[in-house]
């Protein structure tokens, strides 16, 4: 087994990548990461606005949703890299077709649509234990010892 | 509260950091959206079941006493 080198290891990610290709619309492709945590703390506060239904008290988070597709994209493609949100801004307005495929694939990869919440649910109805410990719905494990996070299971 | 996918709640977020004994930055920092929206809320919803069974169990054997 190769030891890593700093660098190496500082560089090292464990979010999974792909390469979206924009043909026809345009000649090549990006690649393209799964969120971050960081992205989620960001589209709360920045995209999320709390509306309360006066007759029955209940809260709905209400989304912008073109900022929470900028935010998506901001931290989401990595290949170019945009480096703020007015570059990010200036991208949505001149492309359409290749906006959604992007969009499309960071949401697929992310494992945070509906679907990956109905997998993880049932994994956690069923138990959710393993011998391989609980995996994300995005492939990657969790709660085992590739975890970046040291969880205390008795403190 | 229903969220949009990929968002957690302020409550929920801070919640976690405390248990995980980290800042809501760190938690930014050190997982994906993936973890931190879908899996950790799910754990703590299957936590609370799990609580609220053993409660009603021991309910249920101190009737019986």
């Amino acid at each position: 087994m190769t030891i890593l080198s700093k660098e190496a290891l500082l560089g090292a990610s464990d979010l999974v990548e792909r390469e979206v290709d924009l043909r026809p619309a345009i000649e090549g492709s990006v690649r393209v990461r799964s969120l971050p945590a960081t992205y989620s703390n960001e589209a709360s506060s920045a995209s999320l606005e709390m509306v309360t239904d006066p007759r029955t008290g209940r809260q709905t988070a209400k989304a912008d949703t073109g900022k929470l597709e900028e935010l998506q994209v901001l931290h989401g493609l990595v290949d170019p890299k945009l480096d703020n949100i007015e570059e990010v801004r200036l991208l949505a307005r001149r492309v359409g077709a290749s906006w959604i495929k992007i969009i499309r694939t960071i949401n697929e990869i992310s494992g945070i649509d509906e679907e990956a919440v109905k997998r993880t649910e049932a994994l956690f109805q069923s138990g959710g234990r393993s011998e391989a410990g609980v995996h994300g719905a995005n492939g990657t494990s969790t709660g085992d010892d590739r975890s970046d996070i040291g969880v205390s299971t008795g403190s | 509260m229903e969220l949009p996918p990929g968002t957690i709640d302020p409550i929920s977020a801070c919640q976690l950091a405390l248990e995980l004994k980290m800042t809501i930055r760190d938690l930014g920092q050190r997982m994906s959206a993936n973890e931190l929206t879908v899996v950790w809320p799910a754990f703590f919803r299957w936590r609370q079941r799990d609580q609220e069974r053993e409660e009603r169990k021991r309910a249920l054997a101190n009737e019986r006493v």
